[in-house]
């Protein structure tokens, strides 16, 4: 079970997380010109790296708080925890593949 | 001849107590022990050499180990509904009144009709079921041979017994309590850490508690229990006996159990231990390795380990006249351990060529005639083993030994269990011939024999040094302990064997448990099987209740021979948690059970519906059913309360609608992306109704938005959706939305909810003394007032779930008890009834009101339940909204929400059929319409918006019947009961 150390709240078992799926999707907005193409990525379509994944989390029984993790696919090692901030580099030192 | 106790004079047994006789039933016959003994060293002591019989073959079987290990005798303890299968021998500590069976075996492990199977062996190597039973179906025998598979019996009465669980945190948790982990753990202790050390024995020591050696000048076991004592006078430490560790999960989380002996009334039998460490140190011991030749199996024939493990611990000889045959020195220990006791030893049998040991010096003082380089060919004998057929490696002279016991060391493996599981790496190491622990994927030390060194300075040092380190890498720094002095028994010597050479392999057992022999792994390699897991697989090796502990490396080492490959290009297969077996009671501990399985919900005016002769049910809160009168059915009931709505006035408690404030300055904005509706251009005091989607497209909740002021708006949810949808929102909130000043708060359970429905309601409402004006100009339909009522502050929402004039009332739930008597008083004078939820769905089935979920399922989107227009309308962007123009959601073909009206009552369920009896759709929701008074039913049905007024065939559990489509909405159509 991993150990996730929530900013807000410290050192929890992962079983007071739920988890969110990848953290950086881009919704496409005023939805009339995305292709159904780009829809169907956005909703179906998901990367599965063999090592870092960003990804969210929730402390859905501790504060409530979405999180952005960095975890090793591989090793589980948890490589950073921040508090969500949606479309902000908050990683400056990890290249994302989509360049956010 | 059998085994028995030695006499007190000569060897006392260093766990029992001889003072403290225990008697014990087995197989149905009564035997005594004494306290200390386990139920495999009390059997041995009264001569019980057939104690089990194998899975397959039901050959007759002995104890062969004395820990963990044992792969023999396997027993059900107990009957009835404490009963537990399937449990080692070795492992039950003995106790008055104990009563235990063999698995495996009918009559009796002595005399087992089931070995009938082992005549016709040679016609079923492994695979034979696999092969055999392909034709002309699996199924045809597939239950014949299910009754016939299975050990044990699983109890059928639930299981009285109580389990705990425990969480715990600790800076270093040791497994093991031999020497390496006693050292870990007092070095680590010293220094101050948090250290929990947990060991499966009821005393600390490992293996000081039997083989006999001597430590820091005193005996292995003193040292052990002072030491112990030293780590639990620490109060920042403790020490768990009969505890298992048998999980390694991330993180450093690992699972145990203790098992508690003394259990008695409520006290739990079993605690479940959730274990979070800083680090783990593995001091967690060998297995000994049996030799594979033919007959090994033969009751009679012991790892040498178990040997001096009965002799030292037990005072018990498991015979009288042993053949010891070994691959390294620990046969000459048992050697020396037995003929101490008086029991004959007629020859050390040694593979190794060369033997250079002090104890060979010593066998030849005694007169032990030692075979260099020369195997056990075979053992032969029926019930037990008689004799031993020995001959030089490479041919040469054959000998024949007559004996009761044959002890075998193939060599030791550390158990890797937990490290494996730990993610840790393993590597092979020739000169051990076993694989050891290497590299490290958590914090994690194995040390000891765990980790390969088998002799007792190298386990203190490793132990006392791993501490150290520990202690350091946390910050804990200070003076390490003395390493103290020993006596060195040297085990490392070892010749690599994995099969007797030119023994017949198909009577030479590798794995005990599952007959898996020599001649099935061959079988396997010759049909390909060679992967490690396909070999598992194919011939069950490793499968049964040890999971391999003593046949593993065998297996691997004869595939390896098989297939010109080295052991560790073989490889290991995946060890899997638990390290031995789990009681499902004790898994379950964590989990709330019965009554607390799931939360009950309580709404504030509980006790007033019980007072009014509910009855309630769960629907998600406990609420009432209906109020029946007189031997009313719930129907009956349900139609009378929904008539009385209809023609006067109802009560109805709604207090479990999800109720969330949505504040600030980007309320509006926030709602509009939430819902289908637009909800930013709603004006204070005003309520709508909207639809909210999940991406897909697909309706996951439905409900009204009343505007409380500028930038603050009160959503109703459904009852049973709140908690998720809470969730929701705060998700796009947070993850979506951040930038936007909004807030949620999920206010349900601060108000209670009152609902007046009916033509009567607002006389209701004058005659408890309303301060808003009630008259349909002033307070007309959805909207919502805030004012006194009966003297309490109160909103009132005009909304309505019935089709009627409906008022919902929003109090401080501590009030909602003291409003409901009131209106009962005061609404008397107009036929006021309350009402339960089983008039209430039929008051909205009839008012075409839908519920999400029931009347929806999850490829229903907005268009099909008559929302298209709204969505067309609306300019911005909402959740959901691209899905909804996807070729799928356009067609015309969909699933449209409808209604149905028959002569007879219809079924939710029953499918709408079309002219060739093919499904076209479905009945979501159907009752008897007390405002219409006919049947009526909402259903989904393709393409149904046009299909009015059609003739349809319905279909449930093979009767057919006729329905008309008509509109949902079959009460009050134009709303203008509603408007009133």
């Amino acid at each position: 079970m991993h150990y996730i150390d929530c900013p807000w709240c410290g050192l929890r078992d992962e079983s007071e997380f739920s988890y969110g799926g990848p953290a950086d999707l881009i919704r496409p907005t005023l939805a009339d010109d995305v292709s159904d193409q780009e829809w169907a990525d956005y909703l179906f379509t998901r990367d599965n790296p063999c090592g870092e994944h960003h990804e969210r989390w929730v402390h859905t029984f501790g504060c409530g708080q979405w999180l952005r993790l960095v975890r090793d696919t591989l090793s589980h090692k948890i490589l950073r925890v921040d508090v969500l901030r949606k479309k902000q580099n908050i990683f400056p030192n990890i290249t994302d593949e989509r360049g956010i | 001849m059998t085994g028995y106790r030695l006499d007190s004079t000569i060897n006392m047994g260093s766990l029992i107590d001889r003072r403290k006789s225990l008697s014990f039933t087995f197989n149905g016959t009564r035997y005594k022990g004494y306290e200390g003994d386990s139920l495999a060293s009390a059997l041995l002591a009264e001569g019980v050499m057939v104690a089990g019989r194998s899975f397959k073959y039901h050959r007759p079987r002995g104890v062969f180990a004395a820990d963990s290990q044992e792969t023999n005798v396997i027993v059900q303890l107990e009957t009835g509904a404490i009963t537990e299968p399937n449990l080692k021998a070795t492992q039950i500590e003995l106790y008055e009144g104990l009563v235990a069976r063999s698995v495996n075996c009918w009559p009796s492990a002595r005399f087992d009709l089931g070995a009938l199977i082992g005549l016709i062996k040679a016609f079923m190597p492994a695979g034979f079921y696999y092969k055999t039973f392909m034709w002309p179906s699996w199924h045809l025998f597939e239950s014949t041979i299910r009754r016939a598979a299975g050990l044990g019996l699983s109890p059928i009465q639930p299981d009285p017994d109580r389990y705990m669980v425990q969480h715990a945190t600790c800076d270093l948790l040791v497994v093991g309590a031999g020497p390496a982990g006693l050292m870990a753990a007092d070095q680590a202790s010293a220094l101050g850490m948090r250290v929990i050390l947990a060991d499966d024995k009821k005393q600390s020591g490992g293996s000081l508690l039997w083989n006999g050696q001597e430590v820091g000048g005193e005996k292995g076991q003193v040292w052990a229990k002072n030491k112990a004592q030293t780590i639990k006078k620490n109060l920042l430490s403790q020490i768990l006996n009969r505890t298992t560790v048998v999980g390694y999960y991330d993180h450093n989380f690992l699972l145990a159990i203790e098992y508690l002996p003394n259990a008695t009334g409520h006290s739990p039998r079993q605690k479940l231990w959730k274990i979070r460490a800083g680090h783990v140190i593995l001091a967690t011991g060998s297995f000994e390795r049996p030799l594979v030749y033919a007959g090994n199996d033969l009751p009679g024939t012991m790892l040498n380990s178990a040997i001096i493990h009965y002799v030292n611990a037990y005072g018990v000889a498991p015979g009288e006249c042993a053949v010891i045959f070994t691959t390294n020195n620990t046969g000459y220990e048992t050697a020396r351990v037995l003929t101490a006791m008086g029991v004959t030893v007629r020859a050390i049998i040694d593979t190794r060529a060369a033997v250079t040991c002090e104890k060979q010096a010593w066998a030849n003082e005694q007169g032990i005639i030692i075979y260099p380089h020369t195997v056990i060919k075979t053992a032969k004998g029926g019930k037990a083993v008689r004799s031993v057929q020995i001959e030089q490696i490479g041919g040469g002279k054959c000998l024949t030994l007559e004996c009761d016991l044959v002890g075998l060391s193939g060599g030791w493996n550390p158990a890797v269990h937990l490290f494996s599981q730990s993610g840790g790496k393993l590597e092979f190491d020739d000169r051990l011939a076993t694989f050891i622990p290497t590299t490290s994927a958590q914090d994690v030390t194995s040390v000891g024999s765990a980790k390969g060194a088998f002799d007792l300075g190298t386990c203190l040092l490793q132990g006392r040094d791993a501490g150290l380190a520990a202690a350091a890498s946390r910050g804990f720094v200070g003076e390490s302990t003395e390493v103290p002095e020993f006596e060195q028994w040297d085990k490392t010597d070892q010749d690599m064997m994995w099969t007797v050479p030119e023994t017949s392999l198909s009577s030479a057992f590798v794995d005990f448990q599952s007959d898996v022999t020599a001649a099935d792994i061959g079988l396997a390699a010759r049909e390909g099987f060679v992967s490690v897991e396909h070999l598992k697989r194919y011939t069950t090796l490793g499968m049964g209740v040890d999971q391999g502990k003593s046949s593993n490396i065998n297996a691997i080492g004869i595939m390896g021979d098989l297939t010109n490959r080295t052991p560790e290009k073989v490889g290991t297969t995946k060890f899997r948690p638990p390290f031995t077996p789990v009681t499902m009671g004790a898994m379950a501990a964590s989990r709330p059970q019965g009554e607390l399985l799931r939360p009950r919900k309580y709404m504030p005016g509980h006790n007033w519906h019980i007072s009014k002769g509910a009855h309630m049910l769960d629907y998600g809160w406990q609420r009432p059913s209906h109020y029946p009168i007189a031997g009313e059915t719930m129907q009956q009931a349900a139609l009378r309360e929904a008539k009385n709505v209809r023609n006067a006035v109802g009560v109805l408690e709604s207090s479990p609608l999800g109720k969330f404030e949505v504040m600030g300055a980007d309320a509006g904005k926030f709602l509009d992306h939430i819902y289908v509706g637009t909800m930013s251009n709603l004006k204070v005091g005003s309520i709508r109704y909207g639809l909210m989607l999940n991406e897909h497209g697909t309706i996951i909740d439905d409900g009204v938005v009343a505007k409380l002021s500028d930038g603050h708006f009160l959503l109703n949810v459904s009852s049973g959706h709140a908690d998720r949808i809470m969730d929701w929102l705060e998700e796009w909130r947070q993850c979506e939305w951040p930038d936007l000043d909004v807030v949620i708060q999920n206010v349900t359970h601060c108000w209670g909810a009152i609902t007046l429905a009916g033509p009567n309601a607002r006389a209701v409402l004058t005659a408890l003394g309303c301060d808003i004006p009630l008259k349909n100009d002033q307070f007309p339909h959805m909207r919502w007032r805030m004012g006194t009522l009966s003297g309490f502050d109160v909103r009132i929402f005009r909304v309505s779930f019935s089709g009627e004039v409906s008022f919902e009332i929003n109090i401080p739930s501590n009030h909602t008890v003291e409003l409901l008597s009131r209106i009962e008083v005061e609404g008397k004078a107009y036929g006021l009834a309350p009402y339960g939820i089983e008039a209430l769905d039929m008051l909205r089935i009839e008012k075409g009101y839908l519920l999400i979920g029931t009347d929806t399922d999850s490829s229903t989107i907005p268009q099909d339940i008559g929302f298209g227009r709204a969505i067309n309308k609306k300019a911005s962007d909402f959740i959901g909204r691209r899905s909804l123009k996807r070729e799928t959601a356009l067609s015309d073909d969909r699933y449209h929400l409808v209604g149905l009206m028959s002569d007879q009552m219809m079924q939710s369920g029953s499918h709408i059929l079309d002219q060739n009896k093919k499904s076209r759709g479905f009945i979501t929701s159907a009752c008897f319409g007390a405002g219409v008074l006919r049947p009526i039913a909402l259903a989904l049905l393709r393409a149904g918006h046009d299909r009015m007024g059609e003739k349809v065939t319905l279909y449930t559990q093979g009767t057919e019947s006729a329905a008309t489509v008509c509109q949902a909405v079959h009460f009050d159509p134009d709303g203008e009961k509603l408007n009133d």
